[in-house]
């Protein structure tokens, strides 16, 4: 793969998750507006611990990975959309 | 004027004869048991202070009604009213306090949906489903005003607090106050979701988070009497404005409604001898209460958790917990919070552990509730009664006024082509709410503003009572959808605290630094026009309450959508909010009187609200036929004109005669409300250069 | 109130324990709460509807949509406090058209407190509630002190606002308060800290020419409302990004400037960089996490921010204390530090 593919793949799943926490935490922004590495929780989306508990499920369902059993799964995870996506593809590869 | 509490009843897993009850209660029996009435596949506890499924069977049996939440209900009030005769029944009051409602009726409604029964078109016809208290009316025989209070776990303590209010007015010599909520399946996922059950019964101030559930019913009838078993001495509440569902963590708002309720009943800190908890065992709340508690009572005053031992029973927990309270008052004990120790590191230092009740001698105990949207309340309940200084009653009259919806902010015009509206200020944008959320707070931006409530700061004079109806359906039906599409351990934590009935309010109340009390009534169409009428006896009955906010919203739903299709709606259906600011300083509209009643009482209602000051115009709002007379030159009938709006409906009925008066195109109007279930609601608006000095609020 | 110990203790103890620092260069500002907003609100690109004693950090863009001062904005009880950092006083009131504004730097410094363990000696020192102040909220802990739940650090941190007169007294209090080691530390380390984690830094990226979108602030933005700079931000947002900040990591030590090649091209160039942590501005598309570049003939990696785990995140207030740290459960590879405290 070409490093221009690499960096596709990982846009689209950025994107992906940014759509994700639109539509399942009822942000009132684009997709396009959540900065990859800006905070979720306290400042910045100023999400809280409700929010975190939604958006596993969400991520759970949408890429069929299971986060919650996992003992991967921990607060630093959460910390941006970023590291979200990092686990995304770290559970997806796992699980393929 | 203190309040007699004449007679209790109760329903719950640890009784229903209240001396064997209070026997249970101070030897430490709890109800806990691993509920079997319904599946609970992907959770983790079946833990709650709940009836057996047989048991859940004979008491249905026994109340006449399947809905186990309304059948604890009629059973618990038809003990408390069990001596009252037809007639005195026919002239008492219903003030019924709930989270969930009738949620079984509620779960068959959504299977219905889903097409795995047909869907009835009964389920959708009222009931239960909108207006909880007059199904337990109509069982019971009561004739009075009813309502129904939604503050989910502090329903209970808001609604024994309006019926202390009601009392003093006059409104009615005898009110029936009960609580009452079932456990039910989708309860536990969303307290699962929200990270809040323990695995085993709870332990509040002890070592272990969370809390468990519970159910039953409480009923207290407080009226003039021989011999009350006590006396309700006063109430206050507050709200938090911080946080969805978590209280202010350092207990701030909790400890202005105990203040406030100390000032209420003319009593300091030290005349209280006991205090009877929220302490639901979690993390959040547990310690916040505990710094409230200790800001205002110092370490001296022990704290009973009645959760220990009745599970949080929900709307149902303040009247409940008040009823536990007044046992062990009069019993001269204190209750026990069973599984206290070893203690937390922040917990009451007298939590009163053991296992059992302990003896004391004391006067007064506080009850305290706090519940999602940052509302809390507290009660406070004397062993004899107390001559309070009686007030002079202040005239109510309109600070600001405030409409959202498809008429430009104006309903006087949409109602009267002639009128021209005034400008109003700039719309507040609302983040993260759902539709009836938006609509509520937008209403209530508007009304404020217009009432000079700077948009920033804390305003702890400014309280809220809200009417709502079908409710945040949107957050409903996300909430529903999440359980059955991921199972009953994954649904929607974040759906499951939008959708309790006074989201709506704590957001509002949020938004705008509004740390008053904090209502929401829960009675669908007329709930605007009670919630109008309930905030002038807040304001009227509380020096230190300065502004109430009344308003309602409504969204169309899927429940709306459902009605319409089965043509259950009078009009088109309508999404808007309304609000109103009353306050005590004069200007330039009166709330000239106010009048409620059941469905019955039309003409008797209009009478009392109007005494012998003719409107010139009257708008009303209807959910089923509008009557052919009705006072005033013209009549104005709001549903035809904008909609079938049927909480906000009684809210922008007044919106639209305060518009007329501060215009000089009207000089008196009467705003009606008529529900078949909820019943009717009169409210006189005047201008006050009439002159009128009879005053009939 | 100066450092003694090196920059090495110093960070350990702030990621570990507790420390205090003095800040006597930020401006403050405090306007009467309705009057400032109206002042304010034309001026700020954030969206000001900020509730009673809670701050939010916001910023004054210049018209091209580039940050001019990094700002904390909060009402308490009737007043709008402005906390800022990017301009001298007399600038900074200049862009907040603060003429009438009381400048509450003459008389006032700010106390901070960080680590895992700060709100523990915050609660030692005033009330055990205190450590439930919500992040971003105020109180007053007594008469004329201001604090608010505020860090730059990534960790637990709280900024007390003090009348200069009480300030060396509050210090001294605090050191005595503490139920732990307190290590003082300076503007260097919590610059170091303020990278490690990422935290936005006008002096540092916030200079580098990029406006608000390309420095990943738009959660910062209220792209709805008019202020300055909000319509060159719309446009740029409408026309796309050419490039954004992002973060690097790398075996070596890097200097600001450095190019960054992506297959012998270049695409960016390092803003900061301090030991493995290196902030980049990279061209679109390049600009994503997850990459391998080169700087300077050696491999850099892109990832995602921030570059350390604080342990913060792991430690709740109402369960734990720094006694008993030890039963804070850390995630693996990462345990507590021993600090040799001053």
């Amino acid at each position: 793969m070409t490093a221009l593919e690499r960096v596709q793949r990982r846009r689209q799943a950025v994107e992906d998750v940014q759509t994700l926490f639109v539509e399942h935490l009822m942000l009132d922004v684009e997709p396009q507006d959540l900065d990859p590495d800006a905070p979720l929780f306290g400042s910045g989306h100023a999400l809280d611990s409700i929010d975190a508990v939604e958006l596993v499920v969400a991520l759970e369902n949408r890429f069929g990975v299971r986060l919650q059993e996992s003992r991967v799964l921990s607060i630093p995870h959460l910390r941006t959309v970023n590291t979200v996506v990092d686990l995304v593809i770290a559970e997806t590869q796992e699980a393929a | 004027m203190s309040i007699p509490v004449a007679r209790i009843g109760i329903c719950t897993p640890l009784g229903r004869d209240l001396e064997a009850f209070w026997t249970r209660i101070a030897a430490g029996d709890d109800g806990f048991i691993e509920v079997d009435r319904f599946a609970l596949p992907g959770l983790p506890t079946r833990w709650a202070s709940a009836f057996d499924g047989p048991t859940t069977a004979k008491l249905c049996a026994e109340a006449g009604h399947d809905d186990p939440a309304v059948a604890f209900a009629i059973l618990a009030a038809r003990d408390a009213v069990a001596e009252l005769s037809a007639e005195q029944r026919a002239a008492t009051a219903l003030i019924c306090a709930t989270s969930a409602g009738a949620a079984d009726t509620h779960d068959a409604y959504d299977r219905a949906r889903r097409g795995k029964s047909d869907l009835d078109p009964e389920l959708l016809a009222g009931g239960a489903f909108t207006s909880f208290a007059s199904v337990i009316a109509d069982a019971l025989g009561l004739g009075g005003a009813r309502t129904t209070v939604s503050t989910a776990c502090a329903s209970g303590g808001h609604a024994l607090g309006l019926a202390i209010d009601l009392m003093r007015s006059g409104d009615a010599e005898r009110v029936l106050v009960v609580g009452a909520d079932a456990v039910h399946a989708s309860l536990f996922a969303g307290f699962h979701s929200a990270g809040a059950l323990a695995p085993r019964p709870c332990s509040p101030f002890g070592e272990g988070f969370g809390m468990s559930l519970g159910e039953g019913a409480g009923a207290l009838l407080l009226g003039a009497c021989e011999d009350p078993v006590a006396s309700l001495l006063g109430w206050s509440g507050s709200c938090d404005a911080y946080h969805a569902t978590a209280p202010d963590p350092r207990g701030e708002g909790m400890a202005r409604a105990f203040r406030s309720a100390l000032v209420d009943a003319q009593l300091t800190p030290d005349a209280v001898g006991a205090f009877n908890a929220h302490g639901t065992g979690t993390e959040a709340n547990d310690p916040a209460e505990t710094h409230a508690i200790r800001a205002v009572f110092g370490d001296r005053i022990p704290v009973s958790a009645s959760k220990s031992q009745l599970g949080h029973t929900q709307g149902a927990a303040g009247v409940l917990e008040a009823i536990v309270a007044t046992l062990a008052l009069r019993h001269q004990h204190l209750p026990p919070t069973l599984r206290s120790t070893p203690a937390r590191r922040v917990a009451p230092a007298d939590p009163v552990a053991g296992g059992r009740a302990r003896p004391a001698r004391y006067d007064a105990v506080m009850s305290h509730s706090a519940a999602f949207g940052g509302t809390n309340v507290a009660v406070i309940i004397g062993r004899s009664p107390r001559a309070r200084e009686p007030e002079p009653k202040s005239p109510v009259f309109l600070a600001g006024v405030g409409a959202v919806g498809p008429f430009e902010g104006s309903v006087g015009s949409a109602l009267d082509p002639a009128h021209r509206p005034s400008p109003s200020g700039s719309p507040l944008r609302v983040r993260r709410a759902d539709p009836v959320t938006k609509l509520l707070t937008q209403a209530v931006a508007h009304a404020t503003a217009d009432a000079d409530v700077p948009r920033h700061g804390a305003h702890d004079g400014v309280a809220m009572v809200i009417g709502m109806a079908d409710g945040p359906q949107d957050s409903m039906r996300r909430f529903v959808d999440s359980r059955d599409q991921r199972g009953l351990g994954q649904a929607s934590a974040a759906a499951f605290a939008r959708m309790v009935f006074n989201a709506p309010a704590g957001a509002a109340a949020a938004a705008l630094g509004l740390r008053g009390a904090n209502l929401t009534l829960w009675s669908g169409h007329g709930a605007g026009a009670q919630a109008v009428l309930c905030g002038a006896r807040l304001l009227q009955h509380h020096g230190d309450v300065q502004q109430v906010v009344c308003a309602a919203a409504d969204e169309i739903g899927y429940i709306t959508a459902d009605r319409d299709q089965l043509g259950r709606l009078p009009a088109t259906p309508l999404a808007a909010g309304g609000a109103l600011v009353l306050s005590r300083t004069p200007s330039d509209v009166q709330l000239k009187g106010a009048a409620w009643g059941p469905p019955t009482q039309l003409d008797a209602v209009i009478a009392k609200a109007i005494g012998g000051l003719e409107p010139d115009r009257t708008v009303v709002s209807s959910d089923g036929a509008v009557p052919a007379t009705l006072p005033g030159q013209t009549q104005y009938i709001l549903d035809a004109a904008l909609g079938y709006a049927p909480a906000a409906s009684g809210v922008l009925a007044s919106t639209a005669a305060i518009e007329w008066i501060r215009a000089g195109v009207s000089g008196r109007v009467l705003a009606v409300s008529i529900a078949e279930e909820s019943g009717v609601t009169a409210l006189l608006w005047a201008s006050p250069t009439l002159g009128d000095d009879d005053d009939r609020t | 109130m100066k450092p003694t110990a090196d920059l090495t203790t110093q960070l350990r103890a702030l990621r570990n324990e507790v420390t205090l620092s003095w800040h006597d260069g930020l401006s403050l500002l405090r306007f009467d709460a309705n009057r400032g907003i109206e002042t304010l609100e034309p001026l700020i690109a954030t969206d000001l509807g900020i509730r009673e004693s809670q701050f939010r950090q916001a910023l004054r863009l210049d018209d091209q949509g580039r940050p001019l001062a990094d700002l904390l904005i909060g009402f308490f009880r009737g007043t709008l406090h402005v906390f800022g950092t990017g301009l001298e006083h007399a600038a900074m009131a200049e862009a907040l058209s603060a003429q009438d504004a009381v400048q509450a730097h003459d008389d006032h410094v700010v106390i901070s407190i960080d680590g895992p363990f700060a709100w523990e000696l915050l609660g030692a020192w005033d009330t055990p509630s205190a450590i439930g102040l919500p992040y971003l909220g105020a109180y007053s802990p007594r008469e004329g002190v201001l604090a608010v739940r505020a860090g730059r650090t990534g960790e637990y941190g709280y900024m007390l606002v003090v009348p200069r007169a009480q300030a060396e007294g509050i210090w001294n209090e605090l050191l005595a308060a503490s139920p732990m080691p307190v290590t003082v530390v300076g503007k260097e380390t919590l610059e170091r800290a303020s990278l490690e984690n990422w935290v936005f830094e006008i002096d540092r990226e916030g200079r580098s020419g990029l406006d608000a979108l390309e420095l990943q602030l738009t959660w910062r933005l209220d792209l709805h409302k008019d202020a300055v700079g909000l319509d060159a931000i719309r446009a740029h947002r409408d026309a796309g990004l050419r490039r954004r900040i992002t973060a690097l990591r790398s075996g070596k030590p890097l200097a600001s400037g450095a190019r960054v090649l992506c297959e012998g091209q270049e695409i960016g160039q390092v803003l900061a960089a301090a030991e493995t942590a290196v902030l980049s501005v990279l061209d679109t598309p390049w600009a994503e996490a997850g990459m391998t570049y080169t700087v300077d003939g050696e491999p850099v990696h892109s990832q995602s921010a921030p570059f350390v785990v604080n342990r913060s995140l792991f430690v709740n207030p109402q369960r734990h204390s720094w006694a008993g740290r030890d039963e804070v459960e850390l995630p693996e590879g990462l345990q507590w530090q021993n600090t040799t405290s001053s």
